[in-house]
């Protein structure tokens, strides 16, 4: 067994995590939030639920997931992930699944909040980009860490704990090849995220801040047909509704029975952090330029919040 | 599986008349007597569109490669035909490729027919052009590249899932040919503008619908060029590429007589001459045919 530290959970493992942050397997023996083992995941182990569709079946004390020819996983009680890998299959896949399926799924059955996007450090304040797959919430972090003086807490799920803290996730950004060729990011530091995806870890050690940090400030990104960058606060039910259409994964929301405490969540975020919705070209503009009005902007804002 | 349960595809290559046709389906579905948005077609899916496999999988089609998703795809849409007791129309712009040389992309299995829609070859390079933002000369080329595919996972994601077009006479025979296994129908986009009430009538009959001759008839004015083309100037229609200036452009056949050079019209002619010929878009000394009379 190995042991992890990763959104404040310690974690045992079967499956080595390299990408979390490990700690002294004497320290976490005997008490892990989480352990991760090896064994039958079988879907009729979960009773039935309406939640369901091909490859997966979800009720708050079992889940069960397939990921075709890879892997099944069963989750009980929000405690135990079992892994049940197809023949042959290689171990990058295998944590890159946990990463993004098992791991939420636990965290939303202990009533974290998940939002989908990265998180930074800046002053005292945490902040947070919002924006769905693969539209360059990660190039922006990374764009970002490379200018200046912010601290990473995690990238593409921005877990919250009730008193609205951002829990630190693991040092590891993910980016696509044309967006390390555009920062200049060394190369020899990556690592595949899966085999047959054109995806890398980009280690981020140096720049992580493992204390969990207040939310104050939330940009929710969206690549659009405009020629520039527009960025537009957004006040009231606005907010609310944006950040439920934000919120990481609702159909692991609803199927943990979850959906009314996410609304509340959502009021209350709403509430308390300022929301800005950014609008910016698909095309033809420079991250490193975005990045500084993004910086600029957020100079402001922290200004504000204190 | 009974025969309101399943799903029919509205096959073409790209810029051939399926969205057309999907105004007019929808219109005549609705019964409304007014225009249906142009935004809410809603009575068809995409078979890209990724949102179909987060359905499916429970988790984002990102993660998993396009030769991974191309193999989950057959699985996916038999299930979809067997998940609601009702008939489904999907749209889709893939030939019918074989998989790993094995299975169709189209299950047999689930599937109430294909209405496919075939264009002159001429016209699509000019149209599929603007579309895609490129010159005819790519286009053309595209067209003639038997490996052709549009979307996927390059660069920034989009919404659709890599499409696998092939060139363009192997997509007209993937779809057409005996060995295809399924019930087609062929639609010629050009009978579509001459012939617009029976071409739209032997359609729609094909898709088992009893509809009135006066709805079909409502539903053909409602989905007229120029109305489609007055609803995108006023909303954005949600559909179009984001390199495209608009998506109902011209909408018109025979363009190719004043647009393609005499080198481009032998080009598609010379790579796509059987199904040209066919089709009925060249004539047997391998000629363009012009195509102007209206019902």
């Amino acid at each position: 067994m190995h042991t992890y530290f990763a959104y404040q959970f310690m974690i045992s493992s079967e499956l080595p995590l390299p990408e979390l942050c490990s700690i002294d397997d004497s320290i976490g023996e005997g008490h892990p939030h989480l352990s991760i083992v090896f064994g039958q995941a079988r879907r009729e182990n979960v009773p039935h639920t309406d939640i369901q569709s091909l490859y997966y079946q979800i009720e708050p004390e079992f889940c069960w997931f397939e990921v075709p020819n890879i892997t099944c996983f069963l989750i009980k009680h929000g405690r135990q992930i079992i892994i049940e890998p197809f023949p042959g299959v290689d171990e990058d896949s295998l944590r890159l699944f946990l990463y993004t399926i098992c791991l939420p799924l636990v965290l939303i059955y202990h009533d974290y909040f998940l939002l989908h996007g990265g998180a930074i450090h800046s002053g005292e304040e945490g902040v947070a980009f919002l924006s769905h797959f693969g539209q360059g919430k990660s190039t922006l972090l990374a764009s970002l860490l490379k200018q200046s003086h912010f601290r990473f807490l995690s990238d593409d799920i921005c877990v919250l704990n009730q008193d609205g803290l951002i829990l630190p996730g693991f040092p590891a950004l993910q980016l696509r090849k044309d967006a390390i060729i555009k920062l200049d990011i060394d190369q020899t530091t990556v690592k595949l995220i899966r085999p047959t995806l054109q995806k890398w870890y980009i280690p981020t050690h140096q720049a992580f801040y493992s204390a969990p940090s207040m939310l104050k400030i939330i940009y929710i990104v969206d690549p659009t047909n405009r020629a520039d960058v527009l960025m537009t606060p957004l006040v009231g039910l606005k907010k609310i509704q944006y950040l439920k259409k934000y919120t990481y994964h609702s159909l692991l929301v609803k199927g943990l029975g979850k959906d009314r405490l996410y609304f509340h969540q959502c009021a209350i975020l709403a509430a308390r952090t300022s929301v800005t919705y950014v609008e910016r070209p698909k095309q033809g503009f420079r991250w490193d330029e975005f990045a500084h009005l993004i910086e600029q902007d957020l100079q402001d804002k922290v200004l504000e919040c204190q | 599986m009974s025969v309101n349960q399943g799903i029919f595809w509205l096959s073409s290559y790209p810029k051939s008349g399926n969205t057309w046709f999907r105004m007019v389906l929808a219109s005549v579905l609705s019964q409304s007597s007014q225009p249906v948005n142009i935004n809410e077609i809603n009575i068809t899916r995409h078979a890209s569109d990724r949102a179909l496999f987060v359905e499916a999988l429970g988790f984002n089609s990102y993660l998993l490669s396009e030769d991974e998703l191309l193999r989950l795809r057959p699985i996916v849409y038999k299930w979809y035909s067997q998940k609601k007791p009702q008939v489904q129309y999907f749209k889709i712009h893939d030939a019918n490729i074989y998989i790993d040389q094995l299975i169709r992309l189209i299950p047999q299995e689930g599937c109430l027919g294909a209405l496919y829609f075939i264009r002159n070859p001429l016209d699509i390079a000019i149209s599929f052009a603007h579309h895609s933002n490129i010159t005819i000369d790519q286009s053309i080329h595209l067209m003639c590249d038997k490996d052709a595919k549009i979307f996927g996972n390059t660069g920034f994601l989009g919404m659709q899932l890599q499409q696998y077009l092939l060139s363009w006479s192997q997509h007209v025979k993937s779809w057409t040919a005996k060995s295809n296994d399924l019930r087609v129908m062929c639609i010629r986009y050009e009978d579509m503008h001459l012939s617009p009430f029976t071409t739209f009538k032997k359609a729609i009959q094909f898709l088992n619908l009893d509809i009135s001759d006066q709805v079909i008839l409502m539903a053909i004015e409602h989905a007229r060029f120029e109305k489609l083309q007055h609803q995108e100037l006023q909303q954005n229609f949600r559909e179009k590429t984001f390199t495209q200036k608009t998506f109902f452009r011209k909408g018109i056949i025979g363009d190719w007589e004043q647009t393609l050079k005499p080198v481009q019209i032998q080009k598609i002619i010379d790579h796509h001459q059987a199904e040209m010929l066919a089709y009925g878009y060249i004539d047997e000394q391998f000629k363009p045919i012009r195509l102007h009379t209206k019902e």
